[in-house]
């Protein structure tokens, strides 16, 4: 039986596939957010301009998706049993490399946050750099020691403020309209201090995003042997 | 400021969602039960029908969010079933009441959405919470039916994905408000229909459902059968007057065949909340078909529908079993009559059959029930029988339905009491849920050919 | 249909191949990945309308932001399910001892009988 409707599942994609390649899409060149975002929002980086601005009502679903995926995985790793450690490597020399390219990863992923507003990059972008810095620092220094850090410094609690400053940005930080039409100053574009509430956002977001893998991952590698 | 209060219950669910993590106080439960409902009263009692762009920017470059009678119904469902499910299970894990303000926050921002992507995130954020809720419990195979979820869901999302940014690449909008002047190729059309047709519970593309709400939790099963299954269904009701007639044909008889080929798996299952799992996929599948007639037909089915079904998915005593069954057949002063006779203007004859059907099987549900009156299924109870004071009665296809009724009830307990018949074979698996999916791309295909 | 969008569907195309045929679930979390990888790459491509990245700092022929703006989202979606998913296949493993789909289900259906 599984085989028939595996054979079927091919059969369409086939066909789907062939039906497609003679369909054609005509292409739509309305764009009107470079304007917009001369007037309204003044940060040199577009996209950085739609996802905390214009669109920012998007934005905090995404959030409250990260913050659920978080408490989620904090949730049900709970039920395995844990196992297993990361030990450093035995070469000083190999330490030191991997500690500082831990640290230069983190300090890169917050220069790419905070300047998510001039330059491509962004929240997202410099929270996952800065995670994958944690990543190798965790390398550097074995999982134990890290681990009493991320214990130490309730990383949960952190996470879960960002959002209660996304939603007191959201609700007092209006100047022009009602909620989420955020205020502060629209500066000159390609100024450090423009973009409305970038420089916050940025920050936040990104900070929001680096604990939050740095948590997915150290619940991850305390049980490396489960399987 | 209108645009403001719309916008609160959303803000006020996600604050207390998440002030869960750091206090557990039980009055703070309360206060934020009451807070929530007054508002959303509130916006139900004075809103008129209006759209907005949230942030006040021009419709071009924010997103656009819509309050109008179908969302009435929509969110007063959401409120009924979420208060009533809150209230009852008050001292519940603390992480799965942060999960329901959640899902409060992502419903209700879908049901007034107007956009194609802000649904699409809401959807995600609903699906998302599903998933977490239907493993809590200490029985590991529900595990693998949220994994199956998982996997069928993202699937479905991908191909919505993709449907949302070939309908942008045609028209440079992604409002539906805007798309509504647009001429839209069916190709685009096509994957967005197939996707919210998978969420919104159809017989056999919603492979997962089975499963998922069968095993979970009872107040996960009342949340999910309830709510989140409208979810699709207000996605559909809001895609629908965009597509072309042969799509619209489509949708009404995959509706149609949902509502009977749930029906059947119904009527042939042993476990009682199977039964009701297959019973959702019935009653999808007529608030689907009602689209043909209006968008407000479906979603007043659907109001009546998710009531009902969280009053019978909360197996809490016979009394409430008893209304919640009277008001998903169609039994006069209750609200699933006013929805039935909607139905039974668009299609006189199948109407009967699916009542006739529905009555069947939800026979086999009381046994094992005791009498008994619970406070917390009152509201539900409540907005079931209030409903006839505003309604207007039809009048003469009362008898028909209650005859057509008691002549079901009576063959489903007779077929019952004489026979035991074996469950018809289970085809809800991973890869018969991608194949149904995909199949169903096809016929669309065919369908827009020929 | 232009090569790169139908390039795109192919990958999507093979992600749920992937994810029907394979029975082992840590594949199929990989497959549902490279499908996300296909809608991403539509994305990118629809989008594609001039030659230089969306800032305000450089000449007109920017490509259009808006489809960027929006797969970040998509993107954190499928980060947040796949690591869910993962947590899921782990749980699953550590109590029933397989990561094989089909396997998986038998063992099921045994306890609860």
């Amino acid at each position: 039986m599984r085989k028939f409707f595996i054979f079927t599942i091919i059969f369409s994609l086939i066909f789907l596939l062939s039906f497609a390649y003679f369909v054609k899409i005509p292409s739509h060149n309305a764009n009107h957010y470079p304007l917009a975002t001369q007037m309204y929002d003044g940060s040199a980086n577009i996209v950085s301009a739609i996802y905390l601005n214009f669109r920012l009502y998007d934005t905090l679903f995404e959030l409250l998706i990260f913050s659920v995926a978080v408490s989620g995985v904090i949730f049900y790793s709970k039920r395995i049993r844990e196992s297993g450690e990361i030990v450093p490597d035995k070469s000083f020399l190999v330490r030191l490399e991997l500690f500082i390219f831990g640290i230069a990863g983190i300090v890169w992923g917050g220069y790419t946050a905070l300047t998510g507003h001039l330059q491509a990059g962004g929240a997202f972008s410099g929270g996952a750099i800065g995670a994958s810095g944690v990543v190798v620092l965790t390398l550097a220094l074995g999982s134990a020691k890290v681990h009493t850090l991320a214990e130490k410094m309730k990383l949960e609690f952190l996470e879960n403020l960002v959002i209660f400053v996304m939603l007191i940005y959201v609700i007092f930080g209006n100047i022009h309209g009602g909620f989420f039409s955020p205020g502060f100053c629209v500066g000159k574009v390609g100024n450090f201090f423009s973009g409305r509430g970038a420089l916050l956002l940025n920050s936040s977001i990104g900070f929001k995003v680096f604990v939050g893998a740095w948590i997915i991952f150290y619940e991850f590698s305390k049980r490396k042997e489960s399987i | 400021m209108s645009a403001d209060i719309l916008l609160s219950p959303v803000l006020l669910a996600a604050f207390f969602g998440t002030i869960r993590v750091f206090t557990r106080k039980r009055w703070l439960m309360w206060f934020e039960i009451i807070l929530i409902s007054t508002c959303v009263s509130y916006i139900l009692f004075f809103q008129s029908p209006a759209t907005f762009v949230v942030g006040e920017w021009s419709s071009a470059v924010g997103v656009e969010v819509r309050y109008d009678s179908t969302s009435f119904w929509f969110i007063l469902s959401l409120l009924t079933v979420w208060v009533s499910v809150k209230a009852r299970f008050e001292r519940w894990d603390s992480f799965m009441d942060s999960l329901m303000d959640y899902l409060f926050a992502s419903l209700y921002a879908l049901f007034i959405s107007n956009d194609l992507f802000n649904m699409y995130v809401t959807i995600e954020l609903t699906s998302l919470i599903s998933f977490l809720m239907v493993g809590y419990g200490k029985n590991p195979a529900r595990i693998w039916a949220a994994l199956k979820y998982m996997f069928l869901s993202s699937i479905a999302l991908a191909f919505y994905l993709f449907g949302t940014i070939l309908l942008y690449s045609e028209t440079g909008v992604l409002s539906i408000g805007a798309l509504q002047n647009e001429k839209l190729s069916a190709f685009a059309l096509m994957f967005v229909v197939m996707a919210l047709l998978v969420k919104s519970g159809i017989f056999g593309l919603s492979a997962w459902l089975i499963d998922v709400h069968s095993m979970s939790e009872t107040p996960v099963s009342m949340l999910l059968s309830g709510v989140a299954v409208n979810a699709g269904l207000f996605g559909m009701v809001r895609i629908y007057p965009l597509l072309p007639q042969r799509l619209k044909e489509f949708v009404v008889i995959v509706g149609l065949f949902s509502a009977f080929g749930g029906g059947i798996y119904a009527f042939f299952e042993k476990k009682p909340k199977r039964v009701l799992a297959f019973s959702t996929t019935s009653q999808m599948g007529i608030a689907v078909a009602l689209l043909s007639l209006s968008p407000l037909a479906s979603a007043l089915y659907a109001f009546a529908h998710s009531s009902a079904k969280s009053l019978l998915f909360s197996r809490n005593g016979k009394f409430s079993t008893m209304i919640g069954a009277l008001s998903l057949i169609g039994i006069p002063p209750l609200a699933g009559y006013f929805a039935k006779m909607n139905f039974e203007e668009a299609f006189p004859t199948l109407s009967l059959l699916v009542v006739f059907l529905t009555s069947m099987y939800l026979v086999k549900l009381f046994k094992g029930l005791k009498w008994k009156f619970s406070p917390f299924e009152f509201l539900l109870e409540g907005v079931l029988l209030s409903s006839c004071f505003f309604m207007p009665f039809g009048g003469a296809s009362i008898f028909k339905i209650l005859i057509v009724a008691t002549g079901g009830a009576t063959a489903g307990f007779l077929i019952w009491k004489k026979a035991a018949l074996p469950p018809l074979k289970d085809v809800f698996g991973l890869e018969e849920g991608i194949a149904y999916q995909l199949w169903a791309l096809v016929i669309m295909v065919f369908v827009m050919i020929v | 249909m232009n090569a790169e969008v139908f390039f795109s569907i192919v990958i999507m195309a093979i992600g749920i191949t992937i994810v029907a045929i394979k029975r082992d679930l840590m594949v199929k979390l990989i497959g549902v990945g490279i499908m996300e990888t296909g809608v991403t790459l539509s994305f990118v491509v629809l989008g594609y309308n001039g030659k230089l990245p969306p800032l305000l700092t450089l000449p007109v022929e920017r490509v259009d932001p808006l489809p960027q703006a929006l797969i970040i989202t998509s993107i954190v979606v499928g980060f947040a399910i796949s690591a869910l998913s993962l947590v899921f296949v782990l749980y699953l493993s550590s109590v029933y001892h397989t990561t094989d789909a089909v396997k998986l289900k038998k063992r099921i259906k045994k306890d609860e009988r």
